[in-house]
């Protein structure tokens, strides 16, 4: 149990924008901020089988990283609960190494700007509820892309409701 | 437009107000007002208003000569309401020069009624169509 | 009736009639004037002619019939004007100063004639024009020279635009201007996004940024002289402010734990309003961009965004959802209790105040439409001016006339594009660019 304070103080040394990185969808920017170590977000489904307990493959895909919401809508449905039930359970078991980086996103019926507030909205509703589970909210922190970075593309009510989502991204925790 | 003016012109026989000519000149009629308004409306370019010149009426003062044509220095803003006076009496005056620039079809016999015009030109129905 | 009323008042003869400068017949009382009301006219652009400008030596022989494209490319693109072609003019323009013959223009049709001439030496351009109204046979204003370096060539043309235009129309022009925007690549699952600015006719683009992270929302300064915009270098969305000079960037607000967007300055250039987000609520916030101190405008549990400053810096229109659905609301630039302004059915954003003062431009969305519309800053008269898939986030030209936004078409082949609209709904047409573009923000004339 010493690996997470020692991320904690990791992190806080190296300053949060360094070392909890959630730029999965691109190289890192102007400042460098994908440098030095224990940075990047890992894409969970290239690590570990999806039936091995312990591997974020098993986190992201037999759990399930994300939840869905109703149009313009923040709040958590039952089904959305449940997984994050899954989640918080792993992230305070197996997963007690890993950071977290809660995505929240919207479709893209909306203007972008307040897309982005409502991603904002709905990753923080995870994130409280992550919290509510026990899951420390050192460990977490948030990003809404709006709708910036639909996963599918089709301009229907079938891909919108898998656009409006919010994703649980693991994240290092120290010198991965 | 302006061979229509002329056709309604011609066609229409004016509503006589009766009179015993060459006493009191008869009143221009309602259609002979008509007549003018549509030759003027011919020429008033309402597409090359711009936001400010479509909210704003404004009423010109001209004169025409003895031949219906307009005098260009008589021509004169007399009033408005709106935000942009000069471009519309711009274009309004450009209605009027434009159309009457071979006199406007009017009754010679009554031009004491109609040497004096005041016109007002109102965009703002022209916007609703 | 109005010409039962005209036919009244020209029988009551009392009326003053110092209009006229001609004594009436004696034989007859003074009438009153004949009064008529116009309310039809008809919708046709102004016929206008520029012939090529005239080369007064030989290095100027390049820039003379382009300077006169430009120019009627301006006019002719505001939808007002309509070019009456070389090809149909009868008389030819071979000196600058040769008095003109009006019948040949007026034969043609033509109301408006632009003249000009340029010489050019050494790297530099002098051009001169003149405008003159046909049919009342004078001139229109004054002749006006501009001098500059031949590659600012297309500015002076604009500048000729905006003075024709101004002069007939009695607006302010925006043809000297430029467009910041966001030029896009990629399928819509993966976007490469990178800041561009452009002539407002499309000319002259350069790249601001790579695409390697997603910018947003880019907005000019008051003079034109920095831009703000939205990025996620850091990984979470941050305001920035670049010098479109060097293309120095900063970062303008890192408090941790945040997320930073929806930036635009105040008129006093300094000032910076924006959305800041914590703990998943969204707040408007202003902060000097000097000192970096920083001030909460609304505090509220709702979404707080899209601020846009009145020209005189004195209101700031946003858009909230506090009463349950997107509105927009207007408030003192100090914060304080907001006034909703929007009131019809659906959903409005992105609020931008003209640089008149008199109008806010929005977007709205209604039964599965997105729309560009104005209003005025009380929300009345609200209009409609497109309609389409997503039509978003408005733009005005500098003389308020004019708005630029973002067309996407639907579907997996979606792409954006920026398009201009009259603000009487008129003359919808494409921006030029090359390939995909969103964000536009215009810039204010240039100097």
């Amino acid at each position: 149990m010493t690996l997470i304070p020692k991320a904690l103080l990791f992190m806080a040394a190296l300053g949060l924008a360094a070392c909890n990185n959630p730029n999965r969808f691109g190289a890192g920017g102007a400042d460098g901020a994908n440098g030095t170590g224990g940075t990047g977000g890992i894409d969970s489904s290239g690590l570990g089988s999806a039936s091995d307990p312990n591997s974020p493959a098993y986190f992201a895909q037999t759990l399930g990283d994300r939840v869905f919401f109703a149009v313009d809508q923040s709040t958590l449905s039952g089904e959305a609960q449940g997984t994050l039930n899954g989640q918080a359970q792993w992230l305070n078991n197996q997963g007690a190494s890993y950071a977290i980086i809660v995505e929240g996103h919207a479709d893209e019926q909306g203007t972008r700007e307040y897309n982005l507030a409502l991603g904002a909205r709905r990753a923080s509703a995870v994130q409280n509820y992550l919290n509510s589970q026990g899951v420390a909210s050192g460990r977490m922190r948030t990003v809404s892309y709006g709708k910036e970075r639909p996963v599918e593309v089709c301009s229907t009510e079938a891909c919108y409701n898998k656009n409006r989502r919010s994703v649980t991204v693991l994240s290092a925790g120290s010198g991965v | 437009m302006i061979r229509l003016a002329f056709a309604l012109c011609c066609m229409t026989l004016p509503a006589a107000a009766q009179a015993v000519p060459g006493s009191v000149p008869r009143p221009v009629t309602s259609a002979e007002a008509d007549i003018l308004r549509v030759a003027i409306a011919a020429c008033w370019n309402v597409g090359a208003l711009t936001g400010g010149g479509m909210q704003t009426r404004v009423t010109l003062a001209v004169m025409l000569d003895s031949a219906a044509k307009p005098v260009p220095e008589s021509i004169r803003l007399i009033g408005h309401v709106g935000p942009s006076p000069d471009e519309a009496f711009q274009s309004a005056r450009r209605a009027i020069l434009r159309c009457g620039v071979r006199g406007f079809p009017l009754p010679p016999e009554k031009q004491n009624d109609w040497r004096n015009l005041e016109l007002n030109f109102d965009p703002a129905g022209v916007l609703l169509r | 009736m109005t010409h039962f009323k005209a036919l009244a008042l020209s029988l009551a003869a009392t009326l003053a009639t110092c209009l006229t400068l001609i004594p009436s017949t004696a034989a007859l009382a003074q009438q009153g004037p004949l009064r008529i009301v116009i309310t039809e006219g008809v919708i046709e652009p102004l016929p206008f002619a520029v012939p090529n400008f005239v080369a007064e030596n030989g290095e100027a022989r390049e820039y003379a019939e382009n300077l006169s494209r430009v120019v009627a490319s301006d006019l002719a693109g505001t939808g007002l004007f309509r070019e009456i072609p070389a090809s149909a003019h009868i008389a030819q323009v071979s000196s600058f100063d040769a008095p003109v013959s009006y019948p040949d223009w007026k034969a043609i049709n033509a109301q408006a004639l632009i003249t000009g001439a340029v010489s050019a030496s050494g790297g530099r351009i002098v051009v001169k024009f003149r405008v003159y109204d046909v049919f009342s046979g004078q001139e229109l204003g004054d002749g006006l020279q501009f001098a500059g370096t031949t590659d600012s060539w297309r500015r002076m043309a604009h500048k000729v635009a905006d003075a024709v235009y101004s002069r007939i129309t009695g607006e302010g022009g925006y043809f000297d201007s430029r467009v910041v925007f966001v030029s896009e690549s990629g399928p819509k699952n993966d976007r490469k996004k990178r800041l561009a600015v452009m002539d407002y006719d499309g000319a002259n683009v350069s790249y601001l940024t790579d695409s390697s992270s997603i910018v947003i929302a880019p907005r000019f300064s008051p003079s034109g002289d920095r831009i703000l915009f939205t990025s996620y270098a850091t990984g979470f969305p941050r305001i920035y402010v670049m010098d479109t000079a060097s293309l120095k960037t900063r970062a303008l607000d890192e408090q941790p734990g945040t997320m930073t967007f929806a930036p635009r300055f105040a008129p006093d250039g300094q000032t910076v309003v924006f959305s800041l987000e914590q703990g998943g609520n969204s707040d408007i916030y202003a902060l000097d961009s000097g000192t970096g101190a920083r001030r909460q405008l609304t505090n509220a549990p709702s979404i707080e965004t899209a601020p846009s400053y009145s020209p005189d810096g004195g209101k700031i229109v946003f858009e909230s959802d506090r009463s349950g659905t997107q509105q927009l609301y207007v408030m003192g630039a100090g914060g304080g209790e907001p006034q909703r302004i929007s009131f019809g059915q659906g959903r409005y954003g992105t609020p931008v105040w003209s640089p008149r003062g008199d109008l806010i431009a929005f977007t709205k969305q209604h039964q599965g439409r997105f729309h560009i519309g104005v209003m005025r800053t009380d929300g009345s008269e609200e209009r409609l001016l497109t309609a389409s898939f997503l039509d978003e986030g408005p733009t005005w030209a500098p003389n308020g006339r004019v708005l630029m936004f973002t067309r996407e078409t639907s579907g997996e082949g979606g792409q954006s594009a920026l398009y201009s609209v009259d603000i009487s709904g008129r003359n919808l047409r494409q921006v030029t660019t090359d390939g995909p573009a969103s964000d536009p923000a215009w810039s204010p004339l240039l100097p």
